[in-house]
């Protein structure tokens, strides 16, 4: 039997059978409204509650800071547009962000834009690490008041040094917002330690069910994030609308499982990274690994196959599912902007493909996988004009004038 | 990505994957596209002596669609003449693999190889660049008239197929900065404009006259065409009898 392999953790995981098995109560017999009084409300309440802890012990929160969403995009929208909004009343209305930031973060610097804010957009160096050096003198010379930064990158696996960030907004007076959907439940996150003021994290990247988030919000910063006049108001005042109960449990239940198992399933997926990437290199040339190789999440690996574009090369292996950076694959023609952000050549982030590998992923799949790239590879490079001008020794870039 | 049965179709083929020694003088190369937007195309066509392509192959840094669209390029193009093969449009190569919207450039990429390779072809051929020539007579005629017309030169067009041959319409041109837009080419002192797509047209023109006590008329013909002896196999300049 020979399945297609999956590949794609960082785009969504399957949900646990046991997360489900927790679920299921809450859709059937206590399936009461956690705001009512009587006993069916109050018992879907408990399993709310015991939701809200285990979701808050993964990251050090506090109960009433951890406030559940229909998602980490959502979370994203609440923290970063209303902060925004609220602290714009004071005087400091500017947010900052950085280049290779999610969609969605990119979406509610779109929006501020539009409704007048002022938007900084910060460089990253090539590895999509942040310069910490440049970035204190970044956060000087704009008055920024929120600035909202990637804990793991969703396409390379680099991960941010937020502890220090951290501490250059707090002397700074700068709230700061994580979006940690690729690091909560996959890396220590303790949010009093790194001293984050919002946090974003996603219930379907750990094997929850999809339709859940939370947003993090420190006590001091609830006034940022609140419905002003709210009728209908749950979630300590930041939301409206039912809180889906079983949703929530399932979170709770997957944040608990990921937090007994982070240092197994990291120690899984940083061995079977190692055998994918040694695996294509040692039997390929001109294979890159764009991010930092030191600060990374193994989990997700961005690799370009240069002279192969990255669509023929989802096409040509057919053995595994994962996504790529090329412009073929976005609904737009335009190259991922994370690698554009990181100064990556044109020929090389068209060559890219993002493997993301998970906790169901078995050693053989990695080697299926390992001989599937390779074969696509070769195959491709045959008939490509790019790889002919990249054996001749020739300057891609200069021969197809890459604008920068 | 969904594509349709017709683009898988070709995609999966790739029977003409290949190149040619690009060093020969009947072989014309063409490059397009950037990594860029997504798609570099090589098409290199091979050509018979009587200007027919008898055999083309490609090369493609791209996703699927482009990959189809040259496919089907090289397909259609093996056994048509410059005339015909100028006469491919994108559209046809776009519906034919029932390309969605977003995936139309590739067929427009493949068009601009085509044209690119046959151009490389005639400059090839043509040893001494000289795109145009023109009998003394017939350049004296045009430098008149341009004087009458107060021109700054004359602008070319050309309509490829059919049994009549290509249509060549040749008009006063008086706008500079439309002519600043244009392709240029000089003969007999003379500057003529065209647009660039129709160089492969333009290139082996000859322009002579004939006049008589009614008056003159221009008669233009281009080596690189044979003109058609009239049957009705519609083939029109790339006759092969």
């Amino acid at each position: 039997m020979s399945d297609l392999i999956y590949l794609d953790y960082a785009s969504t995981t399957p949900c646990n059978e046991e997360v489900l098995a927790a679920m299921q109560p809450y859709f059937t017999t206590i399936y009461g409204n956690s705001n009512s009084l009587h006993r069916f409300g109050q018992e879907a309440l408990d399993g709310l509650s015991h939701a809200r802890d285990c979701v808050g012990r993964l990251i050090n929160a506090d109960f009433e800071e951890v406030i559940f969403t229909s998602g980490a995009t959502e979370a994203n929208n609440i923290a970063i547009l209303r902060t925004v909004k609220t602290i714009s009343n004071g005087g400091r209305p500017l947010f900052a962000t950085f280049k290779p930031e999610h969609k969605s973060v990119l979406d509610c610097a779109n929006k501020l834009k539009a409704g007048g804010h002022n938007v900084t957009y910060l460089d990253v160096l090539s590895n999509g690490l942040f310069d910490l050096d440049s970035l204190d003198n970044a956060l000087s010379n704009n008055n920024i008041g929120l600035l909202s930064v990637c804990f793991v990158n969703n396409e390379t696996g680099a991960i941010q040094n937020i502890r220090r960030i951290a501490e250059i907004c707090q002397w700074k007076g700068i709230l700061l917002h994580v979006d940690a959907t690729q690091a909560f439940g996959k890396i220590p996150v303790d949010v009093k330690e790194l001293g984050v003021d919002f946090m974003s994290a996603s219930g379907h990247k750990i094997y929850g069910p999809k339709g859940i988030g939370i947003l993090y919000c420190k006590k001091q910063n609830m006034k940022y994030v609140k419905i002003p006049r709210a009728n209908y108001e749950v979630e300590f005042g930041v939301r409206s609308g039912t809180t889906p109960v079983p949703l929530c449990v399932g979170m709770g239940h997957a944040s608990k499982i990921a937090g007994e198992r982070m240092h197994m399933d990291y120690g899984h997926v940083k061995a079977l990274r190692e055998k994918l990437v040694s695996g294509i290199t040692s039997r390929l040339e001109e294979i890159y690994v764009n991010g930092a190789p030191d600060s990374s999440y193994p989990g997700i690996t961005s690799m370009s196959f240069r002279g192969c574009e990255g669509e023929a090369m989802m096409m040509e292996a057919n053995k595994i599912a994962v996504s790529s950076g090329s412009a073929c694959t976005s609904n737009k023609l335009s190259i991922s902007h994370v690698l554009s952000a990181m100064g990556i050549s044109a020929d090389i982030a068209q060559s890219s493909l993002r493997i993301s590998i998970g906790r169901h992923t078995t050693e053989e799949d990695i080697d299926i996988a390992v001989d599937n790239l390779i074969g696509a590879t070769n195959k491709l490079r045959e008939m490509s004009p790019v790889w002919d001008m990249i054996k001749a020794g020739m300057d891609v870039d200069a021969i197809f004038q890459r604008a920068h | 990505m969904r594509y349709s049965e017709k683009t898988m179709e070709y995609y999966e083929k790739m029977k003409n994957v290949g190149a040619f020694d690009e060093s020969l003088q009947n072989v014309g190369t063409g490059i397009v596209g950037s990594p860029l937007c997504g798609d570099v195309m090589k098409l290199q066509l091979f050509f018979d002596e009587n200007n027919v392509i008898t055999d083309a192959k490609y090369k493609v840094f791209g996703c699927v669609s482009a990959i189809a669209s040259m496919e089907m390029a090289t397909t259609i193009l093996k056994g048509k003449g410059i005339s015909e093969a100028m006469q491919i449009k994108n559209e046809d190569v776009a519906d034919s693999l029932e390309l969605t919207d977003i995936k139309r450039h590739c067929s427009v990429l493949a068009k601009e190889a085509i044209e690119s390779a046959i151009n490389d072809y005639l400059a090839k051929k043509d040893g001494n660049n000289t795109m145009i020539t023109i009998t003394k007579a017939a350049a004296q005629k045009l430098k008149e008239l341009l004087a009458e017309h107060n021109g700054i030169g004359i602008t070319i067009s050309a309509d490829p197929g059919g049994c009549s041959g290509i249509d060549y319409t040749l008009a006063y041109q008086v706008d500079e900065e439309q002519a600043n837009g244009m392709a240029k080419a000089t003969a007999g002192d003379i500057e003529f404009f065209y647009e660039a797509t129709i160089k492969p047209l333009v290139n082996g023109m000859n322009i002579d006259i004939m006049e008589n006590s009614f008056g003159h008329g221009f008669v233009i013909s281009n080596k690189n065409f044979a003109p058609c002896q009239g049957c009705t196999c519609g083939r029109g300049n790339d006759c092969q009898t």
